[in-house]
């Protein structure tokens, strides 16, 4: 009898607790808040808090690849124009960038109104200047396209006249593109930005964009203050009184804080598998820019035996179905891709049908070929749950035609290891695609590029020459004409087989501020100055 | 006595040197290093040369790890590759945090533990009892991210009563809201670290004062008129402890285990998210420096068991065995 009642009071001590949990998890966000009504949300302190990632690894102006890095480095340093959410560039530092009439120099002329935080002026000496470090020190910032620089000619105060070793228009579209201004004046008296960090110098920390470094709290935050120079700040953006960098190493966690109005703005992108529960929050605003500048492709490494015949590349990739994996990887979010360029490069996209083949098809191919019934090794990301998962559709897809695929995807450095070192036969990636189409198609499939990257580990000397006849097109016309003709040859060659691009999904809590302009690529997301510029208080 | 101290310590010194070498020579296993990382979307062999250089990393591997124990018997941690800074400075901001974690979840271990182990162990086969066995095979099979994230969702998200991420307000700094919102911030990062803690170790206490409780001395103090809280709490306790308090000791690197995964999901900015976050990069300076800070931690605090355990047990001390 005396066994039974400790039980039950265990029983009750579990029920309570049960009861307890129920009750919490039953209410729809603590501090969730509707956005209704007239008037302006109260901003509290007027700090805009944004979560990141990670730690700045990397304080070297110009010198990181990292994202992350980027999201908080490049606050203080300009671009020339802006990216819209449809991949679309727009004036930002510069007014306008034009061919020179002979075809040999980029004309910049520049918005007077900038300035850095410390009141000098930017002007086209900064430019120069940025331009000759990025060549002189190696900076990796600069490593797709410094090379065909020959040195900038300062017209005026206003005006930089940058001279290119080879006329280019491709070059020039990098160039807009790709190009975040220093200050001169600061960075002068740095001798090589090698070695050099920002992290231990705040006298240096000197800024162009709308916010300033103020504050660097290891480990925990990255506190900036407004540029009162910055000349496009939106009329209401004065209730910004500094942004917040905050530090969530778990993605989870941060869309937690998101939803708890911890935090105002997520700066990475959300995962698929997390958008419809934000969507579902009151609190909380989705922002889908479609026309995204990245691509997430089904590399044939064409130096394997199998795969270095054209028709069994074609066959193979005929039997890949993207949209199944935009619908099943990605919930819907994403592009389907035809040619090796963008979707969002429309004006470039070469007359070319996706890849079509039927699984008997392509088993007498293989058959034909001598190579029935093959073991492919396949290679990814597996911290990237999209590239995991389109792994396995692939795997699946291919299993049609007799074709088994060994997944050997692993962690990011592994991977990446193996995939620089060619151990592969497919090869599941993704790539940004900032640079001019010609530049993309470069960077990918001509070994002889600066990057050295090229996966599929064949030099195509047709397709080299029809890329090279792209990237020396001097005017608008031969451009486009030149990038369709070596993009259909890639196409036909079926180096790859583009997934999909992946849509660039953000989110922020609207219980304070409002006004965020959504990008089409990663490394910005809605993070840009200028976005944090057009950042208002939200209406009640 | 002395000899036995200066071998602890010896041992202790070996333990050291093994955990320190291991960390050196198990981090260049790794595939790919940290220019793989670096030079993400580049192939570049005269730029990765220059940093393999500038990093040490193109000598010999017995060269390295020479220069390596050279400088770390001058005190000289190394630089991280990434950051450049050095890496004493580097974990010298990450310390306090972990500290105060990782020590708060160490004394509310032993505080509820051994009340909770001795009470189960006087009601043996009582809820007490009962409760004590689920919580100790729930530490052991529950996984720290899982209750940490259900305590963000419960107690943070839903109820509202603790802040998600960080170790403090920024608004707070420096004011005398301090304090509360650093134990605000503290709170569900403690109670997820001290939860799997708890239930084993209260175990242990507890399975060791059943069997103290049943010998003849206790039967024999009992029949001797010794009131019950004095049995229970001077002669049964004093005994059962010896065991507890070695697995105090041996439970310290489970505990700092657990701070890795913890404060990641807490984003507390502590030496485990350090570790989590040089990992991803391959940090290997940074890497060393807080598995060396780790190691000594750990090895120290056996020792110091050891030491405890030495003064609560004479047969110890002059090498009686049971």
């Amino acid at each position: 009898m005396k066994r039974f009642g400790s039980w039950k009071k265990a029983g009750l001590a579990v029920l309570a607790t049960s009861a307890l949990a129920l009750t919490a998890c039953a209410g729809g966000g603590g501090n969730a808040n509707n956005n209704s009504g007239g008037g302006t949300a109260d901003v509290g302190d007027g700090i805009l808090h944004i979560g990141t990632t990670t730690e700045v690894v990397n304080w070297t102006p110009l010198n990181s690849v990292s994202i992350t890095d980027i999201w908080v480095v490049y606050q203080m340093y300009p671009a020339l124009q802006n990216l819209g959410s449809d991949g679309s560039w727009s004036p930002h530092l510069a007014e306008s960038i034009e061919a020179s009439p002979d075809g040999n120099s980029v004309i910049i002329k520049m918005n007077k109104d900038f300035k850095w935080s410390d009141g000098e002026p930017i002007t086209a000496n900064d430019i120069g200047f940025t331009l000759d470090r990025l060549q002189s020190d190696s900076l990796l910032a600069g490593k797709g396209f410094i090379g065909n620089y020959d040195g900038t000619t300062v017209q005026d105060d206003y005006t930089a006249v940058i001279k290119m070793k080879n006329p280019s228009y491709g070059w020039l579209m990098d160039l807009a593109q790709s190009t975040y201004v220093i200050p001169k004046h600061v960075f002068e008296s740095v001798p090589t930005f090698q070695g050099y960090t920002l992290e231990t110098d705040p006298e240096r920390w000197v800024s162009g964009g709308s916010f300033k470094l103020d504050k660097i709290v290891a480990g925990q935050r990255y506190d900036f203050v407004p540029n009162e120079h910055y000349p496009l700040r939106a009329k209401g953006n004065e209730a910004v009184k500094g942004l917040e960098f905050k530090i969530y190493a778990d993605v989870n966690t941060m869309q937690l804080a998101l939803r708890n109005n911890d935090i105002d703005l997520m700066a990475p992108i959300v995962p698929s598998s997390a958008i419809s529960a934000l969507e579902s929050q009151q609190n909380i605003q989705i922002v889908e820019a479609k026309e995204a500048l990245n691509y997430t492709k089904l590399t044939f490494n064409a130096s394997r035996e199998v795969l270095s015949d054209v028709k069994v590349r074609n066959a193979l990739a005929g039997l890949i179905d993207t949209k199944a994996i935009i619908d099943n990887v990605l919930q819907g979010h994403g592009t389907q891709g035809t040619s090796p360029l963008i979707p969002a490069q429309a004006d470039f996209q070469p007359d070319v049908k996706p890849y079509s083949s039927t699984p008997e098809e392509a088993k007498k191919v293989l058959a034909a070929a001598g190579h029935a019934n093959p073991t492919l090794m396949l290679t990814c990301d597996q911290g990237n749950s999209s590239h995991a998962k389109s792994a396995q559709l692939v795997r699946d897809m291919l299993a049609k035609a007799d074709v088994n695929v060994d997944i050997r995807c692993a962690e990011r450095a592994t991977s990446l290891t193996a995939a620089k070192a060619g151990e592969f036969d497919l090869y599941i990636h993704k790539l940004g695609q900032t640079n001019s189409p010609s530049t993309s198609l470069y960077l990918q499939f001509d070994p002889s590029n600066p990057s050295g990257l090229n996966y599929n580990f064949v030099n195509d000397q047709k397709a080299a020459s029809l890329i090279q006849a792209a990237q020396t097109a001097t005017n608008r016309d031969d451009y486009v004409k030149a990038v369709k003709a070596a993009a259909a040859f890639i196409h036909e060659q079926a180096y790859m087989v583009p997934l999909y691009a992946e849509s660039m999904v953000s989110a922020y809590n609207n219980k304070r501020f409002t006004g965020y302009l959504p990008s089409a690529v990663e490394n910005i997301t809605m993070v840009s100055p200028y976005s944090l510029a057009q950042v208002v208080p939200s209406s009640k | 006595m002395t000899r036995y101290i200066l071998s602890r310590f010896g041992r202790a010194g070996i333990a050291v040197l093994i955990a320190v070498s291991l960390t050196f020579f198990l981090l260049r296993l790794l595939p790919g290093g940290p220019t793989a990382l670096m030079l993400d979307g580049v192939k570049d062999p005269v730029l990765e040369a220059k940093m393999l250089a500038d990093y040490g990393l193109d000598q010999p591997l017995i060269n390295q790890y020479g220069l390596f124990l050279w400088q770390l018997l001058q005190g000289n941690l190394g630089t991280s590759f990434y950051s450049q800074g050095g890496v004493t400075d580097v974990l010298m901001t990450r310390i306090p945090w972990t500290l105060l974690l990782a020590g708060s979840a160490f004394i509310i271990t032993a505080l509820i533990g051994i009340p909770f182990g001795v009470y189960a162990a006087v009601r043996s086969g009582g809820w007490p009892d009962q409760l004590l066995r689920f919580f100790g095979m729930a530490g052991q099979a529950l996984f720290v991210p899982a209750v940490a994230v259900l305590l963000l969702v419960v107690f943070a998200l839903n109820l509202g009563w603790f802040p998600i991420g960080g170790a403090i307000d920024s608004s707070a700094e420096g004011t005398p809201a301090a304090f509360g919102s650093m134990m605000a911030h503290l709170a569900l990062p403690l109670i997820s670290l001290a939860f799997i803690q708890v239930g084993p170790y209260a175990l242990t206490v507890r399975t060791n004062m059943a069997q103290i409780l049943g010998s003849d001395y206790i039967r024999s103090a009992r029949s001797r008129g010794i009131p019950r809280q004095t049995i229970i709490w001077k002669h049964g306790l004093r005994n059962a402890i010896v065991p507890a308090v070695t697995l105090m000791g041996l439970q310290l690197g489970t505990l700092i285990g657990g701070a890795v995964l913890t404060e990641t999901v807490f984003a507390y900015p502590g030496v485990g998210s350090l570790i989590y976050q040089s990992v991803l990069r391959q940090d290997y300076p940074v890497l060393q420096g807080a598995f060396i800070l780790l190691a000594v931690t750990v090895v120290l605090a056996n020792l110091v068991t050891d030491l405890i355990c030495i003064g609560l047990d004479p047969k110890i001390r002059t090498g009686v065995r049971a």
